[in-house]
C-alpha cells in the first residue's frame, strides 16, 4: 500500500489512534504486526525474504555479542547471510542474462523472471549497519526478536527508507514510553502534508510531460530533451523527499522522530554538497561503512580520491545492476575528485558565483540522472540530440490546450516548491507562527486537490531500487 | 494537547470551506466552458441529438467524416471522438447521451491499447468522467474503477482536479473551433514523411488484458446489439494480426458487426494518406470513411427492416 493512497490516508488516524491508546508494553508487537501486514499487501511473499533478513542478523548480532573474542568472522557471515537475498534478487537476473546473451546459451534461469521484493535494497543496508554498530560495541543490540524485527520492518520506511540506524530507531523503540507528543505529532502533520503535495502534485505533474517527450524522442528537439532531462530530475526528487517527508511524518505521528533524508539538493554548489543535501541516509551510510573503512581521509590523497571513486562506484551497483548505473556511479566519483583537485571547497561563497554553479550543478547531476531512466546508448543519443538537433528554445511536444496547462501546472507547481524550499533554507523563522503555518498547510492541502495527478499508478521511483 | 486539537479543527475547517468554494468555481466555469475539448464534451452532452454517432480515441476523432455519411444516408451524424480517451469513457458517454435520446447507430472505433489491453503506467483515464455531473451512471462507473473515489468524489475539487489550467486556457477559441471542423470531426492536412533510413516499427500490442476494460466493452456490445458497429480503423503498414479475436469473438456472440480494416491493403500503405503511422490526415479519413460506407449502409438496412 502506497502513502499517497487514499486507503492510507484513511487507515492513518485509526493506526495512530490505536497505537496510543494501547499498553505502551505491547505497541513494538503492534507495530510489527502492522508493518508485516502492511507490506504483505505490496506482495505477500515477499514477507518472506524479509523474515530471513531479520531472523539472520538477529540470530548473528546474538552470536556476536555473545562470542565477543572471536566475533570478526561471524560479523562477515552475518553480513554475507544478510546481503544474500539482495545479491539474489537484484544481481543474479541481470548477471545471467548478460553472461547468457554474450555467449549464445538458453537454460531454465532464463525462463524466470521474479520481482525484487519492495524495499530489499533499503533494510538490507539497514541491517548491515546494525550488524556492524554491534560488533563495533557503538550501539547496544535490541533487547528482543519482537523489538529487532519491529526496528527492521518498521513500516514507513521500509519500501524506500531512509535508511535508519540503531542509535536512531532502535533506541527509540527500546524506550517503553512514547506519550503523544503534540508538538511532534503537529510538525509530523505537516510533513505529511508537504510530502503529499510534492510526491501528487509535482512529481507526478512532472512525470506526466517527461512521459509524454520519452514516448517519442526521436521527434523532439534538443531544447525539448533537455527540458525533460531537468524535468525528470526534479520529478525524482520531488518523488523520492516526497516520500521521505511522508515517512517523517508518519513516525512522527507515532512519536518517533527521525532524519532528514533531503535538504534542498536543488541549491547545492558542486557535487559534495548534492550529496550532502540528497537521500543523506544513504550518503551516510556509504561514508560510515565504505568509505570510512577503505582508509577514508586519513591516506595519501590518491587513495583517498580511489576510496571517493570505489564509493560511488558501490553507489551505483546498490542502484541497480547494469552498466548505466555503474557508469552514473563513477561518473559522480570522477567528479568528486575532479572537485577536490581544484580545491572547490576553498573557492568563494559569493552569491555572483553560487548561482551559476548552482545552475551548472543541477544541469550537470540532471545529466548523469539520464542513466536511471535510459540505457548507455540511449542516454549518448539524446545527448547528441542536444546539440545536433537544438532547433530554438520551442517545444516539440504537442501542442494543444491541455498540453500548455501541463507545463503551466509543472510551472506553478515548481515555483511553490522552491519559494518553500528558500524560505526554509535562507530565512526559517519568516511567517513561522501557527497561524501561519496554518493558513499555508491548509493552502498546501487544497493546492493538492486541485493539482494533483491521481489517475497515474502513482508509484515511488525508489521503490524499484 | 488542546493547542493541537484546535489546530486540526481549524484546519479541517478552512481546508472543507476552501474546498467547496473553489470546488464551486470550478464546477461553474467548467460547465460555462464554450470551446477546446471541455467546450466540445459541454457540448455532447447538452446538445448532440444526431442519428449516427462515432465514439472512440484521436483515431475515431481523425478518421471518420460525418458529412460523407450524411451524404450516404440522409441522416445526422456527430463524431464525439476524443483523444486519449478508451472504452470507459466512452461507455459513460453513450449512457449519458442515451438519457437524453437513442441514436439509430453508433460505430465504436476500438483501440487495442486504450480498450483491451492492460497498462501499468497508463491506467484508466478518469479525468472527464469525474465532471459528467449529470451522469447518473458516473458513481458506479468511477467505483468499479477504484472503490475510494466514491470517498474521493465527496472533495468538490477533486472532479476537477488537474483541470483549473485546462478550464482557463480553453477559454479561447482552439482547433476545436474551426471552420474546417466537420460536426465534431477535425480533419488533419499534414502527409507524413521519412527519412531514406526509415524502418517500419510495428506498434508494440501485448496479449496482456486489463479486466475491467474488457468488461466495459463486453457491456458496451451486449446493451447495444442492434444498432452498434464495431470498427478498427487502418494503421500505416500494419501487418495481419490475431489480437482482435477476442472482440471478433464477442461481437459474433451478440450478432454485432465487426470490421477490422487495420491492415487495408490500399489504405494502409499509402502514404500521402497518413499524418503518422496511427492517424490518416483529411484525404485519408474521407477514403476510409468512403470505404466503411457499405457498412454502414448495411447494418442500417437491417435496423429498418426490423
Amino acid at each position: 500500500m502506497s502513502y499517497n493512497s487514499l486507503t492510507f490516508i484513511i487507515s492513518l488516524p485509526f493506526i495512530v489512534l490505536g497505537y496510543y491508546t494501547m499498553p505502551a508494553r505491547w505497541r513494538n508487537a503492534a507495530l510489527l504486526a502492522a508493518s508485516l501486514a502492511l507490506y504483505m499487501l505490496w506482495w505477500p511473499a515477499g514477507i518472506l525474504v524479509m523474515t530471513w533478513v531479520i531472523l539472520t542478523s538477529h540470530l548473528g548480532i546474538g552470536y556476536i555479542t555473545r562470542q565477543r573474542e572471536h566475533s570478526l568472522g561471524a560479523m562477515w557471515l552475518t553480513i554475507a547471510l544478510t546481503a544474500l537475498p539482495m545479491l539474489f534478487f537484484k544481481y543474479l537476473q541481470p548477471l545471467n542474462e548478460a553472461i547468457t546473451s554474450f555467449l549464445h546459451i538458453e537454460w531454465w534461469l532464463n525462463r524466470h523472471h521474479w520481482y525484487v521484493p519492495v524495499g530489499l535494497s533499503f533494510y538490507t543496508l539497514q541491517a548491515i549497519a546494525l550488524v556492524v554498530d554491534v560488533y563495533k560495541e557503538r550501539i547496544r543490540p535490541a533487547s528482543s526478536l519482537v523489538n529487532h524485527a519491529a526496528f527492521m520492518s518498521f513500516f514507513p520506511i521500509t519500501a524506500s527508507g531512509p535508511i535508519v540506524r540503531g542509535d536512531e530507531l532502535l533506541a527509540q523503540l527500546e524506550k517503553r514510553e512514547r506519550r503523544f507528543d503534540p508538538e511532534l505529532a503537529w510538525q509530523g502533520l505537516r510533513w505529511l502534508i508537504w510530502g503529499m503535495f510534492m510526491k501528487v502534485a509535482v512529481a507526478e505533474s512532472f512525470a506526466l510531460f517527461v512521459h509524454a517527450v520519452e514516448m517519442r524522442i526521436d521527434t523532439q528537439n534538443g531544447f525539448t530533451l533537455l527540458l525533460s532531462t531537468l524535468c525528470y530530475t526534479i520529478q525524482l526528487y520531488a518523488d523520492f523527499a516526497g516520500y521521505s517527508l511522508m515517512a517523517l511524518g508518519v513516525s512522527a505521528l507515532l512519536g518517533i522522530k527521525l532524519r532528514h533524508n533531503f535538504w534542498h539538493p536543488l541549491f547545492a554548489v558542486g557535487i559534495k554538497d548534492f550529496w550532502r543535501r540528497w537521500h543523506i541516509s544513504l550518503s551516510q551510510w556509504l561514508r560510515d561503512y565504505i568509505y570510512i573503512p577503505l582508509g577514508g581521509n586519513r591516506c595519501s590523497a590518491w587513495r583517498s580520491r580511489l576510496n571517493a571513486m570505489a564509493t560511488f562506484v558501490f553507489s551505483g551497483l546498490w542502484h541497480g545492476a547494469g552498466i548505466a548505473y555503474l557508469l552514473w556511479g563513477a561518473m559522480h566519483g570522477l567528479w568528486l575528485v575532479i572537485e577536490r583537485l581544484l580545491r572547490f571547497d576553498r573557492w568563494p561563497q559569493h552569491w555572483l558565483l553560487r548561482l551559476p554553479l548552482c545552475l551548472t550543478t543541477f544541469v550537470l547531476v540532471s545529466v548523469l540522472f539520464m542513466l536511471f531512466s535510459h540505457d548507455v546508448p540511449t542516454t549518448l543519443h539524446i545527448i547528441d540530440r542536444f546539440f545536433g538537433q537544438w532547433d530554438g528554445f520551442r517545444l516539440t511536444v504537442t501542442q494543444s490546450v491541455s498540453n500548455l496547462s501541463r507545463e503551466w501546472s509543472m510551472v506553478a507547481l515548481f515555483s511553490v516548491m522552491i519559494a518553500k524550499e528558500a524560505r526554509d533554507e535562507w530565512a526559517p523563522t519568516l511567517l513561522s507562527q501557527r497561524t501561519w503555518q496554518i493558513a499555508f498547510y491548509s493552502g498546501v492541502v487544497l493546492l493538492t486537490l486541485m493539482f494533483g495527478v491521481f489517475d497515474r499508478s502513482g508509484q515511488f521511483i525508489y521503490m524499484h531500487f | 494537547m488542546k493547542k493541537f486539537i484546535y489546530t486540526i479543527l481549524i484546519m479541517l475547517a478552512l481546508v472543507i470551506a476552501g474546498d467547496w468554494g473553489l470546488g464551486c468555481w470550478l464546477r461553474y466555469a467548467y460547465r460555462h466552458t464554450s470551446h477546446d475539448e471541455i467546450g466540445r464534451l459541454n457540448m455532447i452532452c447538452d446538445s448532440v441529438t444526431a442519428d449516427v454517432i462515432v465514439l472512440g480515441s484521436s483515431r475515431a476523432l481523425h478518421h471518420y467524416v460525418p458529412s460523407i455519411v450524411t451524404d450516404s444516408t440522409g441522416l445526422s451524424c456527430y463524431n464525439c471522438g476524443f483523444e486519449n480517451e478508451g472504452i470507459v469513457f466512452h461507455y459513460a458517454l453513450l449512457r449519458m447521451l442515451q438519457q437524453r435520446y437513442s441514436p439509430r447507430l453508433v460505430i465504436y472505433e476500438l483501440t487495442y491499447d486504450y480498450d483491451i489491453q492492460f497498462l501499468y503506467e497508463r491506467p484508466v483515464n478518469l479525468k472527464h468522467i469525474h465532471t459528467m455531473a449529470d451522469l447518473r451512471c458516473r458513481d458506479s462507473i468511477l467505483a468499479s474503477v477504484d472503490p475510494w473515489e466514491r470517498v474521493s468524489m465527496l472533495s468538490h475539487i477533486y472532479p476537477y482536479h488537474s483541470l483549473a489550467f485546462t478550464i482557463m486556457a480553453s477559454q479561447k477559441p482552439s482547433i476545436y473551433d474551426s471552420p474546417q471542423v466537420d460536426n465534431g470531426y477535425i480533419p488533419q492536412f499534414k502527409q507524413m514523411r521519412h527519412s531514406s533510413d526509415w524502418q517500419f516499427q510495428p506498434q508494440k500490442l501485448d496479449d496482456r488484458i486489463d479486466e475491467l476494460k474488457l468488461g466495459y466493452l463486453k457491456k458496451l456490445i451486449a446493451e447495444n446489439a442492434g444498432h452498434l458497429l464495431v470498427a478498427v480503423s487502418p494503421r500505416y503498414l500494419s501487418p495481419e494480426d490475431d489480437i482482435y479475436g477476442i472482440v471478433e469473438d464477442l461481437c459474433r456472440e451478440h450478432g454485432v458487426p465487426f470490421v477490422c480494416m487495420m491492415s487495408d491493403p490500399i489504405i494502409s500503405r499509402d502514404i500521402t494518406l497518413w499524418e503518422d503511422d496511427g492517424h490518416l490526415n483529411h484525404t485519408g479519413a474521407q477514403a476510409f470513411t468512403r470505404k466503411m460506407m457499405p457498412h454502414i449502409k448495411q447494418i442500417l438496412t437491417q435496423n429498418n427492416k426490423k
